[in-house]
This record gives C-alpha cells, sequence and structure tokens, in this order.
C-alpha cells in the first residue's frame, strides 16, 4: 500500500509541472532559482520525513482524530478550520489556474464559467465518494496518463529543437543566491505527502513503512519533476523569451510536433493529461477539506446522515467562492495570488511538523 | 439399516393423507401391490417420476421377493432413498419426482425422477477456441454432477436452499470452504434466505434481485454458462449459485477485471492471451470514447486532428444537415436497434438483417447525405469494438455509458469527455461487489494487498 | 411507477438539453474555413500598413476525385488582427487558424520592426508555434497564391519544402515560428529567415536564399552562403558539394551523408578569444568528369576539405564583419561562462576580435557503383 503515498505525491507533482508555481520559478531564475531546485532535496527530506514518521505512528488514524483526542474542542477546531482553509484554497489556485489555461488553449470560446461549472459538478461528485476509491482513481488514472507522460518528456527532449545552450545558459547562472520565493516555490512540489492527513486513515501500520530507499526514491522523483519542469522550457522556449510566457509547459509542449503521430500536435497529449491530473490535484485537496468537515460535523449529534444540510452548506460554498473568482481574477493576480501562497507554505508546514512533535510526545 | 424410520401417530394414514392433499391433478397414481399376503402402496406423479425406474427397482423387485421383511431392508437399502421429514417436505419431493413407498407401517421416499432436461448444451453466448465446446444444462443434477466431475475436492461445499414462494425452485450454493470469503457468503445466505418473490425463473432475475441497488447498470455479479469459468471461480474462493432450471451459473463477488477476461486467456499461450487482452482493452476504450471523441474534435477542437485528416472530415461533413452529435447519436441508435434485431430474429435471418441493415443503411445514408462517411467508419468501429468485450452483461453497460460520455463530450468538448471518463473511473472504483472493490488494480499479491484495506 | 415515469423523464430532458447546451461554442467542422497560410504584404498606404492575406481551404466531398480547392481572401488594416476581423466578414464560415502551417512575410515590411509584425501570430493561442515563417522578396500574396506544377500535397506546398519530409535541400532555411521568437529576444543568436522568390515563367518557388536578421539590420545571404549556414547551424546533414578547376571547370562532386560539427570557444586569451570548429564529413563520390582511381580518394578529401575551409571562413569573417550572430556563438559564450557580470556585454567587445581555426576533415570513402 505503500505505493498509494507515492501517488499522492506524483499527482501533486505533476500538477506544480504546470501550475503557477514553475512559472514563477522560471521567472526567478536570475534569483537563484537553479540553486533553491538542487538545495531544495534538502527541504524536501526533512518534510517527508516530519510528516511520514508522524503519520506511522498513528495506523489507520488522520489528524483530526488525534487532534481530537489530545487537543481541546475549540482548538482543534481553529487547527482544522486553518487547515481546511489552507487546503480549500491550494485546490482552489488549481482550479482557477486550470480553468485560465483550458481557456487560454483548448476552448477559447467557451465562457470560463461554463469551464468552471463542469468541473465543479463532477469534483463535487468525486470528493463525497469514498476515500478509497479515489486512491484507487488516482492509481488507474497515473497509469493510463503515464505512457503519455513518458511520450511527452522523451518527445521534448529529443527534439531537435531542444537547444542545449539554453540549458546551459539557466545552468550559468547558478551563482545567485536563492531569494525566499524561489526556494518556496521549489518546496511546492514536495508537498504531495501532506494530503496524508486524511489519506493516513486508509494505512494500516505493516503496510506503510517508509525505509530510506522509498525516501530516496520520493525525493528523487520531486527532484526530476523540478529539473524538468525548469529545463524543458527553458531548452524549447529559449532562456530569454521565457518571461514572455505565461504557461510556459504548455506552450513548451506546442513547440514539439509529431510528424508521423495520429495527433500532430503534441499539445493536445499534454493537455489531455493536464486534465487528468489537475482533476486528480483538486479532487485530493477538496477531499480533505470535505473529509475534514465531515470529522467535525461528525462530533455532533447527526452521525447517521452521510450527506447533511452541513456539508452541503461547504460544497455551496466551493461553489459560489470559484465561480465568483472565476469572473473577477485575471492572470496577473493569479500569479501574485499563487506566489503569495506558495511564499506561506514553508511556514505553515513546518510548523505542522511542530505540531506533529507535540502530538507525538502527547500520545507517548 | 442406515436409513432412518420416521414413526408418526397418523402413519398408516400418511399415503391417503397426502394423497387428499394432491387430489385433483390428474397424474396422481395411488398403487396398491399385492401378492398373497404382502401389501405395499405406492404415490407418486406420474408425469414427474421415471416408469422404468419404478418396474426396474419397486414393482420387479416386489414380485420375485417372496418375504415383506427381505423387500423392506431392499427399499430401505436403495441408494435413491430419501429421509422423510415433515409432510410438506414429502409433497414437494413428490412433487420432484419422488415416490413414496408405504411397507406395512413404514415410508419410504425414493427418488426416482424423469428428468428430461439434463442435456448439456454447447456454449454459444460465450464460445472459447480451445476450451470445452460444452457448457451446463438446464438440471440443476447434471449441473452439479458436471462440476463435481471437474473440482475433486472434498472443501467443495453444495448447499441447496429452495427459492421462490411458490414454484420452490432448487438453489445451490457452491464454493471451496478453504479458501472462500466468508462474509460475502454469509451475505449472499443471508440474501437468499430473504427472497420473498413467488416466482424466480431465471438466473438473470436472481442476480437482479440479489443486488440491493435498483439504478445500477454496472454487473456486479457475473452469469456464466461456462463450466470451466465456474471451476476457476470457485478454486478462485468465489461463491458460485446454481438455479434448477437455468443453464447458467451466477458468479459472486465478480469485478470489473472479471468481466474483461475470456476463458481462452487461461488456454491460449501467454504471449497470446496477454496481446488479446490489450487488444480487448483498447476495444473498451474505442467503444467507450470514440463516438465522444468524434463530437469533440470535430466540433470544438478540429486542430487535435491532422490537417489532411480534419480537411477530408470537413469534405465529407460537407452537405450533412445535422450538427455532429445528431449524426452520431442517429448512427448509433440504429447500431444498437440492429444489434438488438439481431439477438431477437430467428438465426436463419439474422444474418440478413444485419447485412441489410449495416451495408444498406449505411451505404444509403452517406449517398444521402444524412451522415458523412466517416462517421459509418467510426460507429462501425464502434460497434466491432462493442463486440470484443467477452462478457454481455459488461458490453451492455459499457453501451449505455459511451451515452453518458457523448453528452458530456457534446456539450463541453474535450475537457467534458475526459471528466466524464473520470467520473466514470470513480465511479466504478466507489462500486462494491459484495464487500470487494469493484475496479483496483492489484499489483502485489492479493492477499498482502487486501491486508492493509480498512473495509 | 411515479418513480420510473420521473426517470424517463429527467433521460428525455437530458437528451433535449443537449441541443441547448451545446449552443456556446460548438461549431462543427464544416463551418470552419481553415486558413492554410497567412501572408503579410505592405499596402503602401500609410494609414493602413498591413495588407492581409490568407488561403483556406474548401473541403470538398470527394477529396481523392476532386482534389483540394482553395481561396484567397485579402484586406488592408491599421493591424493584422483589424485585417482578419475585416476578412471575417466577407466569409460565411468562422475562419480558424489551427491547421495554419506557413506565414510569409514580405521584406519591404522589414523596415518596419519585424517583431511587432509577428506578435500577433504569437499571442494568438490556435496558431501553431510550429508553423513555418518566411519571407517574401516581393510580394507574400503572389507567393501564396502561386500554385506549382508539381503539387499534390493537400496542404500547402510551401509544407513540404519545410518540412523536411519531401524535400530536403541545403538551400532551404526552414525556422519554426517559436524558433524565431526565442532567436530574436534572446541576444547572442540571431535568426535567419528563408527567402521566397518565385519564378513566374516556371511557375514555380525558389527557396535558396536567407536573410539574418541581427539588431536592427538585415544581411542577406547567397545561395553558397545559406548552404553552408544550414550545415554550420546543424539544419542539414546531406548535402552535395561540386569541386572546381582553377579555371572554373567541373572536376567532381561529392555527395556528403553524415556530418558531425563541434565547435569551443577557446579563451585562453582574453582578449581575443578563439573559436575552434572542428567539422568531419563522410561523403561518397558522386560525379567526375574524367575517371576516377580509388587510391586517390585520401586526396580527393583533402582537396575537398582545403576548398571547404576557405568557403567556411570566409563566411565566419563575413558574420564577423557584418557583426551578425547567426550562428549563436554569443549564447554559446553564455551558456559556457559562468554569470558572474554581464556576460553578454563582455561579449560583444570581444566579437568583433575573435579569430577562427578550423579543423576539417572530409572523408570520401566511395566512388560510388564504378570506379
Amino acid at each position: 500500500m505503500k505505493r498509494y503515498v507515492f501517488y499522492l505525491i506524483i499527482v501533486n507533482m505533476l500538477w506544480y509541472s504546470i501550475s503557477a508555481g514553475h512559472k514563477v520559478l522560471l521567472d526567478l531564475r536570475e534569483q537563484g532559482s537553479l540553486l533553491s531546485i538542487v538545495l531544495s532535496p534538502l527541504f524536501g527530506f526533512m518534510f517527508l520525513i516530519g510528516w511520514i514518521h508522524f503519520f506511522q505512528t498513528i495506523p489507520g488514524k488522520d489528524l483530526p482524530d488525534q487532534l481530537l483526542k489530545y487537543f481541546p474542542k475549540w482548538l482543534t477546531r481553529t487547527i482544522l478550520g486553518i487547515i481546511s482553509i489552507m487546503w480549500f484554497f491550494a485546490g482552489l489556485i488549481s482550479l482557477i489556474s486550470f480553468v485560465f489555461t483550458l481557456k487560454r488553449f483548448l476552448t477559447p470560446e467557451t465562457p470560463a464559467i461554463f469551464i468552471t461549472i463542469i468541473f465543479l459538478t463532477f469534483i463535487t461528485f468525486g470528493i463525497l465518494l469514498r476515500t478509497k476509491s479515489i486512491l484507487y482513481t488516482i492509481e488507474i488514472v497515473l497509469l493510463i496518463t503515464f505512457p503519455f507522460l513518458i511520450l511527452l518528456i522523451l518527445k521534448a527532449l529529443t527534439s531537435s529543437e531542444f537547444e542545449l545552450d539554453f540549458v546551459k545558459e539557466a545552468v550559468m547562472h547558478i551563482n545567485h543566491f536563492p531569494s525566499f520565493s524561489a526556494i518556496a516555490n521549489s518546496f511546492y512540489v514536495y508537498l504531495g505527502v501532506s494530503n496524508l492527513i486524511i489519506f493516513n486513515n486508509q494505512f494500516q501500520q505493516h503496510d506503510f513503512t517508509f525505509k530510506w530507499k522509498d525516501y530516496l526514491i520520493a525525493v528523487l522523483l520531486c527532484l526530476g519533476t523540478l529539473f524538468v519542469s525548469f529545463f524543458i522550457p527553458i531548452g524549447l522556449l529559449g532562456y530569454e523569451n521565457i518571461d514572455t510566457i505565461p504557461y510556459p509547459m504548455m506552450t513548451a509542449s506546442d513547440t514539439l510536433r509529431m510528424p508521423l503521430g495520429i495527433i500532430e500536435r503534441v499539445l493536445y497529449i499534454a493537455l489531455t493529461v493536464s486534465i487528468f491530473t489537475t482533476f486528480l490535484s483538486i479532487l485530493v485537496h477538496w477531499h480533505v477539506v470535505v473529509q475534514i468537515a465531515k470529522k467535525l460535523i461528525m462530533t455532533k449529534k447527526n452521525i447517521h446522515q452521510p450527506i447533511n444540510w452541513l456539508l452541503g452548506l461547504i460544497i455551496g460554498t466551493f461553489w459560489i467562492i470559484s465561480i465568483y473568482l472565476i469572473n473577477v481574477i485575471n492572470e496577473y493576480q493569479l500569479i501574485t495570488f499563487s506566489k503569495l501562497f506558495n511564499n506561506m507554505l514553508p511556514f505553515f508546514f513546518f510548523t505542522m511538523i511542530l505540531l506533529f512533535q507535540y502530538l507525538k510526545r502527547r500520545a507517548r | 439399516m442406515q436409513t432412518k424410520k420416521k414413526k408418526t401417530t397418523s402413519q398408516t394414514n400418511l399415503i391417503d393423507l397426502l394423497a387428499e392433499k394432491l387430489e385433483p391433478s390428474f397424474d396422481i397414481i395411488n398403487q396398491k401391490l399385492q401378492t398373497d399376503n404382502i401389501t405395499v402402496h405406492l404415490l407418486y406423479l406420474k408425469t414427474v417420476v421415471d416408469n422404468d425406474q419404478i418396474q426396474n427397482y419397486i414393482i420387479k423387485p416386489f414380485f420375485e421377493m417372496g418375504s415383506i421383511q427381505l423387500f423392506d431392508s431392499y427399499i430401505a437399502s436403495l441408494p435413491q432413498n430419501n429421509k422423510i421429514e415433515t409432510n410438506e417436505k414429502v409433497l414437494s419431493q413428490l412433487s420432484r419426482g419422488s415416490v413414496l413407498v408405504q411397507i406395512q407401517e413404514q415410508n419410504y421416499l425414493l427418488d426416482l425422477k424423469k428428468i428430461t432436461t439434463n442435456l448439456v448444451l454447447e456454449t454459444n453466448i460465450e464460445p472459447s477456441i480451445q476450451g470445452p465446446e460444452l457448457g451446463l444444462s438446464e438440471d440443476i443434477q447434471t449441473n452439479l454432477n458436471i462440476i463435481r466431475h471437474r473440482y475433486h475436492n472434498i472443501s467443495l461445499k453444495i448447499e441447496t436452499h429452495q427459492i421462490g414462494t411458490s414454484n420452490n425452485q432448487t438453489l445451490a450454493i457452491l464454493y471451496d470452504q478453504e479458501n472462500v470469503n466468508d462474509s460475502v457468503l454469509k451475505n449472499l445466505q443471508e440474501k437468499v434466505k430473504n427472497l420473498k418473490h413467488s416466482v424466480i425463473l431465471s438466473s438473470s432475475e436472481l442476480q437482479r434481485l440479489l443486488n440491493d441497488k435498483k439504478w445500477t447498470f454496472m454487473p456486479i455479479m457475473m452469469i456464466t454458462e461456462r463450466s470451466d469459468r465456474v471451476i476457476q471461480n470457485i478454486a478462485g474462493g468465489k461463491v458460485v449459485l446454481i438455479l434448477d432450471g437455468t443453464p447458467n451459473a451466477i458468479i459472486a463477488p465478480s469485478v470489473f477485471f472479471d468481466f474483461m477476461t475470456s476463458m481462452d486467456d487461461k488456454y491460449l499461450p501467454f504471449g497470446v492471451s496477454k496481446f488479446l487482452k490489450v487488444l480487448r482493452y483498447f476495444g473498451l476504450f474505442i467503444c467507450l470514447l470514440l463516438p465522444g471523441v468524434y463530437v469533440a474534435v470535430t466540433s470544438y477542437n478540429p486542430e487535435v486532428l491532422r490537417s489532411e485528416l480534419a480537411f477530408s472530415v470537413a469534405g465529407s461533413r460537407v452537405g450533412v444537415p445535422f450538427p455532429s452529435f445528431i449524426e452520431v447519436l442517429f448512427l448509433l441508435v440504429f447500431m444498437e436497434l440492429l444489434t438488438e434485431a439481431s439477438i431477437r430474429l430467428p438465426r436463419a435471418v439474422s444474418g440478413t438483417a444485419t447485412t441489410v441493415g449495416g451495408l444498406i443503411l449505411g451505404t444509403a445514408a452517406t449517398e444521402a447525405a444524412l451522415t458523412s462517411n466517416i462517421m459509418v467508419i467510426i460507429v462501425s468501429a464502434v460497434a466491432i469494438a462493442t463486440f470484443a468485450i467477452p462478457i454481455n452483461e459488461m458490453s451492455f453497460a459499457i453501451r449505455i455509458v459511451r451515452y453518458v460520455l457523448l453528452f458530456f463530450g457534446t456539450t463541453a468538448g474535450i475537457t467534458g469527455l475526459i471528466l466524464s471518463f473520470l467520473a466514470f473511473v470513480l465511479y466504478l472504483t466507489n462500486l462494491e461487489s459484495f464487500g470487494e472493490p469493484y475496479l483496483k488494480l492489484f499489483v502485489q499479491r492479493k492477499k498482502v494487498e487486501t491486508k492493509g484495506v480498512k473495509s | 411507477m411515479n418513480k420510473r415515469f420521473r426517470f424517463v423523464h429527467f433521460l428525455f430532458i437530458l437528451f433535449l438539453s443537449i441541443s441547448f447546451l451545446s449552443g456556446c461554442s460548438f461549431r462543427d467542422i464544416d463551418n470552419r474555413a481553415f486558413v492554410l497560410a497567412i501572408a503579410v504584404d505592405d499596402s503602401g498606404d500609410t494609414k493602413k500598413p498591413y495588407k492581409v492575406t490568407i488561403k483556406v481551404v474548401i473541403p470538398s466531398g470527394n477529396i481523392k476525385q476532386e482534389g483540394v480547392k482553395y481561396a484567397f481572401f485579402s484586406e488592408k488594416g491599421v493591424s493584422i488582427s483589424e485585417a482578419l476581423a475585416l476578412i471575417r466578414a466577407t466569409i460565411d464560415k468562422d475562419i480558424d487558424f489551427s491547421h495554419t502551417k506557413i506565414i510569409i512575410v514580405s521584406k519591404s515590411l522589414l523596415d518596419r520592426n519585424l517583431g511587432n509584425v509577428t506578435d500577433f501570430f504569437h499571442r494568438r493561442r490556435d496558431i501553431q508555434l510550429v508553423s513555418w515563417i518566411g519571407i517574401a522578396e516581393k510580394r507574400a500574396k503572389d507567393i501564396l497564391k502561386m500554385e506549382p506544377k508539381s503539387q499534390s500535397s493537400v496542404t500547402t506546398p510551401l509544407f513540404n519544402f519545410f518540412s523536411r519530409t519531401a524535400v530536403q535541400s541545403p538551400y532551404i532555411t526552414p525556422m519554426y515560428l517559436f524558433d524565431f521568437r526565442r532567436q530574436q529576444i534572446e541576444t547572442g543568436i540571431d535568426p535567419v529567415l528563408p527567402i521566397i522568390k518565385i519564378d513566374k515563367k516556371e511557375k514555380r518557388c525558389v527557396i535558396h536564399r536567407a536573410l539574418v536578421i541581427g539588431d536592427g539590420k538585415y544581411v542577406e545571404l547567397t545561395p553558397q552562403q545559406t548552404m553552408i549556414y544550414n550545415i554550420l547551424r546543424g539544419n542539414i546533414e546531406r548535402f552535395n558539394a561540386e569541386i572546381k578547376e582553377k579555371n572554373g571547370k567541373f572536376k567532381y562532386g561529392v555527395f556528403i551523408d553524415s556530418t558531425s560539427i563541434y565547435y569551443k570557444i577557446n579563451r585562453e586569451n582574453s582578449k581575443q578569444p578563439i573559436i575552434n570548429y572542428k567539422i568531419r564529413h563522410q561523403g561518397i563520390l558522386e560525379e567526375s568528369s574524367k575517371y576516377t582511381e580509388s587510391n586517390l580518394l585520401k586526396e580527393y578529401g583533402k582537396e575537398t576539405s582545403k576548398i571547404a575551409k576557405k568557403m567556411i571562413l570566409e563566411l565566419l569573417t563575413y558574420f564577423q564583419k557584418q557583426n551578425v550572430d547567426p550562428l549563436g556563438f554569443g549564447l554559446r559564450y553564455k551558456a559556457t561562462n559562468l554569470h558572474t557580470g554581464d556576460t553578454y556585454k563582455e561579449w560583444e567587445s570581444l566579437y568583433p576580435q575573435a579569430k577562427f581555426t578550423l579543423d576539417i576533415n572530409v572523408n570520401i570513402i566511395s566512388t560510388g557503383k564504378m570506379e
């Protein structure tokens, strides 16, 4: 079952490679992006150990269970409230930025609000299902997309248009000291495992032991993603030109051609894969929110109703906020906002690790 | 003497009592065999018992044997001898072809039924290339016989139940005690006991009644006519239900991948069967996605196609009065009708019907510019792909789901198509067949996998 | 009963609603006018400087028999988008750029800043980044309208020239839209665009020259220079080379079928960088004016190398003299030196002093089918 933990990491990783995070990293390439990528395994490793170690001590339980056990109710509610808001925004940013991507690349004439509603409909269907079935779905979808991913990466790297000089030029900028934003954005890729706060209740003790080899694989996967999402757009679109491109990964995939394929433009394969991964990413994030909400509601009287009005209210809020924001926000604001959000993440997650340490001590 | 004699106070008049209960039927025989000093009564229904057997096993020996004691012990040691419990049981046994023999004060129930349906049928729904050609018969005894003969293991248990409050059909539950999933077994036994229907005729009806949810279209129990599939599933720890009078067995629990395996996978060489499997899944995707992809691509994103292909699609659509989704729907519905018609029609005609429908309708529709010729190609590809799914129930289900995907492909283009496909996967993974996840990949060994999951 | 009825109702409404829901952006493929190529000309009008011509494919029901027909539309405008908006009003279908493969800009427009011309093509999402861009020597429109004798392709004839799936000529310099953009924005490399000329008499396109677009200046290359540029840039690996005698008489021809090119910027002398080229060719003799002897193959190779060396050095110094850098020496310099100061500024001052050394070796391995 260990592999399901990897799937959580991979979903986040794949989403990262088309998110605003890597765009920010590309923008900051003269402010130490590369160095922060190289250094990021350090933080990533710390983070992975901090989280996985904690959750290994409580097999079959999730964070809300643990908090309810050791903390007073008001504190639990506050902490869980903050967590669910963070997770909600993570999903929301994925949703909005991907709707923009779709509007730009796939269906420019469809109103953004319509794409949002379609997404929300299916996400609402998905997040209310059992946690386990989401894990199974991730596995199946990753299996389907895997050959396409390999194709995309191979196609990009073997393309005659992939100019090694641009990559080398980027490497020559390794001597810049990384800015905080660069570090925070490269840290984002490691965060997939954080969804364990809910998904951990699906794993029992004996099947979820991370050994050093697994940590190494996880860190290498994430590092690989960072390198791929940093160098492929630069190699294909040029080092200085990358500034002018709002969706580097998508645009980079449009520079590839399969002259002998059924589909000539690789962009459409990339888009299909990214619809899959984005949907999963939003699904995972919002499922966590829904499950936390369920746990909070369950402490009250109405346990027997699986979907009660409070849950309906929460999902209604998802709808309203998403539909409202999709109308008012523009691409620039979104990038600024997600930059801000990503900058906040390291603080948030390392505070969580402290919280875990405290919980561990209490449990002893 | 091994068989127990059941003594009741009303024993002397048991035959009369039963005869009275059975009375208005024309086929009731209440016979008295008599020699000098011995009298033996027989009671049976003429239409269900085997007259030859009565002649051979009862009447002949009766007149050949001198003493009543000898005849008594002879009857008692016959293998057809059954226990007598209550009067109701005896009655129902009589209706199944037993003969009640009364010798002095003792009653024996001999099972001498005549079976006219024990012919083992050829498999025609799930034919295979190299597997056994004969499937199950319509008689439960024969079926159990077949299965016992191919599964020589003491741990194979057969329980029988009577279901249907009116027609009291026999239902056998078969499982291998050693590796059966106990929770599934208990669940099924309970469900069978709680069946309140008066008449249950076929295994597919039974299967529907065993399913809790009303609006399901994915099958969660498999109906098969192949005895080798039954054996394989019993060995794999599944529960098999066989209803008397139907040549099909029900296998539960059944998950998605079970419906995608053909028995030939076991018989063909490894590489070949893997290739066929890949082909089958390819067919599944074609059948699910192709109509939706056609609409989404031609009406929202023609740039996905190669230029040459896009122009020829555009060219073939010149003059077609309908939008693409009507075109697809139109042809798909006609194709469904054709499939349906060729099932219902007599064999001799169905070939002609398909040819007339498929070829002539297709060509004429293109000629009349009602559809584009590329559309005809696509729909026939879809139709062929549908038949690549080995189990019928699954292909019915996929045929329905395809329209849902087509709907979303029409309303929201590629995005809608992919998302609805994802939702379909989510639906499947959320589905359970008697506690087993319906769609789940098993990468490790099954025991390791199931251990880690809370159910 | 009621429940079942409700379900049937639901299904009915579901299918009815398709026809309403699909209203937005649902457009059938036969209602789209696919643009194959765009030509941008200088209209001569100062107020409306752009004249845009598009080549639209008209799908026919029977491509195999009738072939493909095209229609042309052109309009003037302040900007390309305005001109296109005007064209949009003249076609009964929706203009769809998603299959546009060729963009041609006339040379006279180059006096305006070309960056602004191509901006529209970069910005629009439905124009492929893998479409080719070229320069028309005179009027771009004429090139679009020209239908060569040998045409059989469904797409536009120029497609076969650029895609290298059919034509492989060392004189053609294909340039993708995105490649043009990245080379244009990047300092240290200058894009080179093919120049397309029309041979009116013969009804054919001639593409054998190229234009280097430097910083605000254009350097036109001769066919021979274009060929050498393509070889050095790695655009082509297989080509023919003709060796002439001193009096200009043809001596023999060599067909090169594999090429490896490698260069390094040597900075040992901090004032004067040395650009070291290492070129290895392998090929066969293709045509000769007299009998050849196989033991002389080495001699032929040496002779060819010598001639090639002279030509390549000429071109390199020509680029240096013109202060353009289509081969990306500046980029290579940036890519091999740690970014401590402004590396490109350093290079700008170093480039005019740079020296070229050439290590070329042509290996002729066969005399062909006969000796």
